[in-house]
């Protein structure tokens, strides 16, 4: 068997080794990937995921001095948008896990539990969706 | 998101080969979608709770805001309450006022208008204030 014979069936090797990687991979990612429209969800505008707003609550009351939760109220602009979200907040007691939420048209109440204390002077929150 | 997944196969017959070349797949992530930044400020033993607007379609026509008044007395407070929109150039694009009475320890919405109404897509930080 010549040299180069022997390069080009270790090459094959090589590639078909990578082909079945890449179906494994395939198939592993098949899952959780949500398409929408066949456009993907890249193609989601900063208008396409609607943050109405954010509220401060103790224990689910909005009614105290204190608070231990932020409520983030979320929706789509439209149908098209619909599907799964990670949200995630960043406020001015840190940035609580992140969730992964479907969201719709309809408004989601999202809830993110923070370090818990009477509320400062200044309350400052972000709010970030990304499509799954 | 999207896939860049590549095979290519390159054949050369004079020499009796067949060359493989695999580019490696790449995830695409999408880039996060961020909301306006939300400050409520207080002062003057008035919180501000909540800062939620209102949509109409996707433009903003008002922002409602629920004001806590966490004083004990006297019995009822007025509440002052602004609030300001910024663009994603830190411009301040539109502003609005209002008051409402609040009894002590307790908490009252009020809507701020803010006309005309601003394209959700421009607001990038809404900033209320009640004192």
């Amino acid at each position: 068997m010549s040299g180069r014979t022997l390069l080009g069936g270790v090459l094959l090797l090589v590639g078909m080794a990578l082909l079945a990687a890449s179906a494994l991979a395939v198939l592993l990612s098949a899952g959780p990937v949500a398409q929408l429209g066949g456009s993907g969800m890249a193609d989601v505008p900063r208008d396409g995921v609607i943050a109405e707003g954010v509220r401060l609550l103790q224990g689910g009351n909005v009614n105290s001095n204190n608070y231990n939760q932020i409520n983030v109220r979320l929706r789509t602009a439209s149908a098209a948008y619909d599907g799964p979200y990670t949200v995630c907040i960043e406020s001015t007691r840190g940035s609580p896990p992140c969730q992964t939420i479907t969201i719709t048209t309809a408004v989601t109440t999202v809830t993110f539990n923070v370090g818990g204390g009477a509320q400062e002077a200044s309350v400052v929150v972000r709010v970030y969706a990304a499509a799954r | 998101m999207s896939r860049t997944r590549s095979l290519v196969f390159l054949v050369l017959p004079h020499v009796r080969q067949v060359w493989l070349f695999y580019l490696v797949p790449t995830l695409t992530r999408p880039m996060p979608l961020t909301s306006p930044t939300y400050e409520l400020n207080s002062s003057n033993n008035f919180y501000a709770r909540s800062a939620i607007p209102q949509l109409s379609g996707t433009s903003v026509t008002a922002v409602q805001v629920e004001v806590r008044n966490a004083q004990f007395l006297p019995l009822v407070r007025t509440a002052n309450v602004a609030v300001q929109v910024y663009d994603w150039g830190g411009n301040l694009i539109r502003s609005g006022s209002a008051t409402v009475s609040v009894p002590r320890l307790q908490t009252r919405t009020v809507t701020v208008s803010l006309s005309p109404s601003v394209p959700y897509s421009s607001v990038a930080r809404v900033v209320v204030s009640v004192g």
